[in-house]
């Protein structure tokens, strides 16, 4: 799959409207595992909101595989997001009535792929991959924060991702548990050929990604940082 | 869609105390609506069923129709008084009558009205072709004055048996305990149960039911009370309080009624008319009650509405996440409404056993206070609305919720800050 962008640009409205990413154009591959780099309102998480399908951007285009994302009607981005894309939110976002297995088949469920009783194995697969076999059926309210992002990876990792976006996927583990993570994260993209870009301030991370970029006041910059 | 639905069973069960007290509410409101319905058709159904077997017309003492019914039929409030027993010889030899049944209430034994009447009592059929109405279960028809034959009720409250006596009290209601007349009865036989008021009265012949004042009577006077004793006394206290007439035919029916339309001293009536007004006095305070069982149902659809609301509002975020992972908006409009759905549906179901439930108690609480049958049945009719109607609050009210669900702003409610 490619992912290319084109012309990017958001602004969000109201009376101090500004414009929060500004990208003429970027273009992945398949394979290609990136890892982003910059501060706080530097466009990162809505930069992943547009390129996951949530968020459209006030001028530009998304392509996957030279398919507009945003020609298409939103309940066919909502199922295409379901079936191609995870994304791994910096606060997890997982449903707090809802227990690990249960949070980690929703995408599965959505993206009506698999049988139910296949959705339930494949999480299952994953948890216990993640170390989390101890906790399938366990509320998120009753985990580390550790736990809750591996059950964060997990979901998002669900229906074998094309692309997938990962915010600060280590910021709240410590250093064993991100290796973890990082390893599963790029194994499983290296294995599957998919678009992996990881938004992190972890300096551990650096040597692992070969290509880097910088966001900036809402543009895109070759890396300089070492 | 049965993925929508399983989500929308699972945030039900993830918050029971929320999803409970909608539930509750909606359950008394059909719960109520469906114990008003079911009395009132138990009512109508029992009073019918009680009033099967005694004849088309009723003949007693001038007054109101609808009274004279309800104590002759349903043995519920006094007599009208009483009518001479010469009607009861003419009508008898009437060829227009097949089957007279003369009644003569007076006394009581423990609260159980006994009736004076003859062996035509035990002919009483619901139509020509059925078995008799009341049939006897153990022992036999009296055939003599101060014998008796106990109703199935009767006997089992009271606690006779057949061949045990007892001495009748004064009245046609349960009274003093020193109130009780000198001469003794035997119980010669018990009646299968009937389903009837009458299950819980005792029969006797008219003339001992008449004996027993005349010979009290004959007592005062000879205590030199005869001044107080009016002309005409002793003749009120052999006189019948009504007469279940059975005619040959329609016509004769109407013959008869005719006849005693301009008859000073007794008239006849048509139970079925006078119950049919009973019906009609009935359905008025059911009308009311139906009234305050919808607005119940209001206040049910408004608790629900506030319930899934707040619930909706507090959950936005959790329904940003559907969407982030791939649901659509279609997908949480769906789940936020068949968690409103399944509150109503549910509260509708806990509602039946309820409702149903109450209806069966007080049922049979009034069936043993007052004799009345009061059977209970599932409203097959009604039914269907009575499952509409929760279906159509819940729809209702979970459209708002569901709406907010559909518009939520998944960036907005997803962002950190």
């Amino acid at each position: 799959m490619n992912l290319r962008i084109e012309d990017l640009s958001h602004t969000y409205p109201g009376a101090e409207a500004r414009q929060v990413l500004c990208i003429d154009a970027w273009a992945l591959k398949d394979g290609d595992q990136i890892l982003l780099r910059g501060v706080s309102g530097s466009g990162k998480t809505t930069l992943f909101n547009i390129v996951s399908g949530l968020l459209h951007p006030t001028t530009g285009a998304v392509y996957y595989d030279d398919r507009p994302l945003y020609g298409l009607a939103e309940a066919a981005r909502d199922r295409y997001r379901a079936q191609h894309i995870g994304y791994i939110f910096q606060n997890h976002n997982l449903i707090g009535a809802l227990t690990a297995l249960e949070n980690v088949m929703m995408p599965l469920a959505f993206a009506r792929t698999l049988t139910p009783a296949a959705q339930r194995k494949r999480a299952i697969e994953l948890l216990e991959a993640l170390e989390l076999s101890d906790y399938i059926h366990t509320l998120p309210k009753r985990m580390s924060a550790g736990q809750r992002l591996r059950v964060a990876v997990a979901r998002a990792l669900a229906n074998n991702p094309r692309v997938l976006l990962a915010d600060e996927p280590t910021a709240a583990l410590d250093e064993h548990s991100g290796e973890v993570v990082i390893d599963l994260l790029q194994s499983t993209c290296a294995d599957s050929r998919a678009i992996l870009i990881v938004a992190s301030h972890d300096p551990a991370l650096i040597s692992r990604f070969h290509q880097r970029v910088d966001l900036h006041a809402g543009q895109l910059h070759e890396a300089q940082w070492a | 869609m049965t993925y929508d639905l399983a989500l929308a069973w699972r945030n039900l069960r993830a918050h029971p105390v929320q999803s409970l007290i909608p539930m509750i509410v909606m359950a008394l409101a059909i719960g109520l609506s469906i114990t008003v319905l079911a009395l009132s058709d138990g009512a109508k159904r029992g009073i019918v069923q009680a009033s099967d077997p005694f004849g088309v017309l009723v003949v007693g003492p001038k007054g109101d129709g609808q009274q004279l019914v309800l104590n002759t039929i349903l043995l519920q409030g006094a007599p009208l008084g009483t009518i001479p027993p010469e009607i009861y010889d003419n009508l008898a030899a009437d060829p227009r009558v097949s089957l007279a049944v003369p009644l003569a209430k007076g006394d009581n034994i423990g609260g159980a009205p006994i009736i004076g009447t003859n062996a035509n009592f035990f002919e009483l059929r619901t139509s020509v072709n059925a078995p008799p109405a009341f049939q006897i279960g153990d022992g036999a028809v009296f055939t003599d004055d101060f014998q008796v034959v106990l109703g199935s009720r009767a006997a089992q409250d009271l606690g006779l048996h057949t061949g045990d006596s007892f001495r009748a009290a004064h009245g046609v209601g349960a009274g003093l305990e020193e109130d009780v007349h000198e001469q003794i009865f035997t119980v010669v036989g018990i009646l299968k149960p009937g389903g009837t008021a009458y299950d819980g009265a005792a029969y006797t012949t008219a003339e001992s039911v008449w004996h027993v004042h005349e010979h009290e009577e004959g007592e005062e006077h000879a205590e030199g009370e005869e001044g107080e004793h009016e002309e005409g006394e002793e003749h009120e206290e052999t006189g019948l309080t009504a007469i279940l007439v059975q005619p040959v035919g329609f016509a004769e029916a109407n013959q008869i009624w005719q006849d005693f339309y301009t008859d000073t001293t007794a008239q006849a009536v048509f139970p079925g008319q006078e119950l049919g007004g009973l019906f009609d006095l009935l359905n008025q305070g059911v009308q009311i009650l139906t009234v305050v069982g919808y607005l119940v149902l209001g206040i049910a659809a408004l608790t629900v509405f506030l319930s899934m609301y707040n619930s909706t509002i507090s959950r936005e975020r959790d329904i940003a996440i559907m969407r982030s992972v791939g649901g659509s908006r279609v997908n949480v409009f769906r789940v936020v409404l068949f968690e409103t759905l399944a509150l109503t549906i549910f509260g509708a179901l806990l509602g039946r056993l309820l409702g149903y439930g109450m209806a069966a108690i007080i049922g049979t609480v009034i069936t043993q206070r007052s004799a009345i049958p009061l059977p209970i049945a599932y409203l097959v009719n009604l039914e269907p609305l009575l499952w509409l109607l929760p279906i159509g609050v819940g729809v209702l009210a979970g459209l708002i919720p569901a709406g907010l669900a559909y518009r939520v702003d998944v960036v907005e409610k997803l962002s950190p800050t």
